[in-house]
């Protein structure tokens, strides 16, 4: 046969599955068929699998307007590269590994972790724990595929402290756009146990430095500054798990500044670029703060998980 | 002068509709557009009308008339599908084959010689790419159709496609399971080449259900044979409740929504078995 042919393996979700961690299958209007994950963050599948190396692709049933979830795969116990994107009304995560990964076996066992985890009612019925909604897995072989992880254990322990100790979510992004500043008008965020219906994060400061207001309503300011040399300043007096969740929504800016862009109407496009630009700079210096303060400052995990962000008075 | 390798049939309609970007109206552009990707060196394109319809075609799509009945069968003008398959048989080509009138070709010499490489084994079952403008280069698939078909002249000439007309659904879902059910290779491709105008389903679910029925006609002197096929127990019984349900279709309370939810089942079990030989052609 021809060189242009690929096989493929097709899982398709309506039917029953070699796994565990999903719920019934359901069937959308246009023959579109999926499982919600869940109630458990951890849902597994084994397919038959190419022995070498390889590519899948997670066909993900999305809602109008939702961006791909965050979703963690493991192949055959070992974290693999998984990239989400949009097509069309679904989204897909792009799966790869290398022939390692296999071991020269032909059974593929994937693990999918999300980050996030809600209840939604089952079609006339109770609540439910559900992650993400899968319709198909598709996999196929390739020539070649990056190296497989190592540290499972640490990665979907990581993941789940903190999706459950140490949320942090920037919710639907508007803009408003300037010359000599910028606010993000968050509605949905969260830090922590403290859900932020609405949060302002004002941004301003002259190039070599980038000052971040972030405010709830009447509610005293979060006061962040990045100076040009790269260091970052935090309030003082805040505990090192309100410091690492501060830290956690400065990363995730960018992410929800772009989706503001997105959704702007005659937003400046080289206003726009010079902001994002300058939040890169922001969550940059909050990785590698919060890579420090994760790794030798004190335990954030300490004292009590349901205590409310520390605001300032 | 070059051969005809392959022979395409379909039934162009007279007008489509279909929402643009902005919801413009998209339709006769995208028609025409489809109509013109067709033909290639070696591949020959025929449509099925009836008198009524006459569509307007482009150079390199013959004009063939079509029997009468699919209206008063399904609602509404068309052809049947036997009738244009034996049509593209008629031609002598060696790979004959069906197409949505709303499929757009993105096939280079490369995939469509891969195409009629793989056809000539047996039948290949394309699934269509939805896109939502010309423009778009990827999508999803639809994996519970199968818009454009290949298959070998002998093999078309043993399928017995009676009561199915374009523009109705299970026809696809007919011809690939006689031919499983016959021994033939049948090999369900995606290639980002074949393209289609997302839209809702056109079809009306009496008509849906006439087709069903059809289909279980065909089905029912072979039901013992379907065993083989390696059904899970649900959708053996979704077959028998077809088989049971369909003689009395319209008589009692009920049979119309068994036959529907059955049907769905029933097809997407055959999906189930034809993916078991998939392929992406790149």
């Amino acid at each position: 046969m021809t060189a242009p042919w690929t096989r493929r393996i097709v899982v398709d979700l309506l039917h029953p599955v070699d796994g565990s961690g999903w719920h019934e299958a359901e069937l959308l209007p246009g023959t579109v068929g999926f499982r919600w994950s869940g109630p458990g963050r951890l849902s597994t599948l084994r397919a038959p699998a190419p022995p070498g190396a390889g590519r899948a692709e997670a066909l993900l049933v999305l809602q109008p307007g939702e961006a791909p979830p965050d979703i963690a795969v493991f192949l055959n116990g070992r974290p693999v590269a998984a990239a989400p994107r949009r097509l069309g009304a679904f989204g897909v995560l792009d799966i790869a590994w290398d022939a390692a990964a296999m071991a020269g076996g032909t059974l593929a066992e994937f693990w999918f972790q999300p980050a996030r985890m809600i209840q939604l009612p089952a079609p006339g019925q109770r609540m439910r724990s559900v992650g993400f909604r899968l319709s198909t897995l598709t996999i196929e072989a390739t020539e070649d595929g990056p190296e497989a992880g190592s540290e499972a254990a640490a990665l979907l322990l990581g993941r789940r402290l903190l999706a459950e100790r140490l949320p942090v979510a920037t919710g639907r992004a508007r803009l408003v756009l300037s010359r000599d500043g910028a606010e993000m008008h968050l509605e949905g965020a969260r830090l922590g146990p403290t859900a932020l219906p609405r949060l302002t994060v004002a941004l301003g400061g002259l190039d070599d430095a980038l000052e971040v207001a972030l405010a709830p309503p009447g509610g005293a300011a979060l006061r962040v500054t990045l100076r040009g040399g790269g260091g970052l300043a935090l309030p003082g007096g805040l505990s090192p798990r309100d410091a690492v969740l501060l830290l956690r929504l400065l990363a995730a800016l960018p992410e929800a500044f772009g989706r503001g862009v997105d959704a702007a109407e005659g937003a400046l496009p080289e206003v726009a670029a010079d902001w994002r630009r300058r939040l890169g700079a922001l969550s940059a210096a909050a990785g590698v703060a919060l890579a420090v303060a994760l790794s030798d400052g004190p335990d954030p995990l300490a004292g009590d998980p349901g205590l409310g962000f520390g605001w300032p008075a | 002068m070059r051969v005809t390798e392959v022979a395409l049939a379909t039934s162009v309609p007279p007008v489509l509709r279909r929402t643009g970007p902005g919801g413009a109206e998209a339709g006769r552009d995208w028609l025409a557009a489809c109509m013109a990707s067709w033909p290639a060196p070696g591949w020959r394109v025929l449509t099925l009308n009836p008198p009524e319809e006459a569509p307007a075609l482009p150079p390199g799509i013959e004009p063939a008339p079509a029997a009468p009945g699919v209206a008063a069968a399904y609602g509404r003008p068309g052809a049947w599908i036997a009738d244009a398959l034996a049509a593209a048989c008629a031609t002598g080509a060696p790979v004959v084959g069906l197409v949505n009138a709303d499929i757009l070709f993105d096939l280079d010499a490369g995939r469509r010689a891969a195409l009629l490489d793989r056809a000539r084994g047996g039948i290949v079952a394309c699934n269509r790419m939805d896109v939502l403008h010309a423009s778009q280069a990827e999508g999803p698939f639809y994996r519970y159709g199968y818009d454009l078909m290949l298959m070998p002249r002998g093999v078309a000439a043993g399928l017995d496609l009676t009561g199915f007309a374009f523009g109705v659904p299970w026809w696809d879902y007919w011809i690939l399971l006689d031919a499983v059910l016959q021994g033939v290779p049948v090999a369900v491709v995606q290639c980002a080449g074949l393209r289609h105008l997302a839209h809702r389903e056109a079809w009306s679910e009496p008509a849906r259900r006439r087709a069903l029925a059809v289909l279980v006609g065909h089905l029912a002197p072979r039901r013992a044979a379907l065993g083989a096929l390696g059904l899970d127990p649900v959708a053996e019984a979704a077959v028998d409740l077809l088989m049971a349900a369909t003689p009395h279709l319209g008589e009692a309370y009920g049979v119309e929504e068994m036959m529907s939810v059955a049907g769905t089942r029933f097809g997407m079990e055959v999906v189930r078995i034809l993916e078991r030989d998939a392929w992406r052609l790149a």
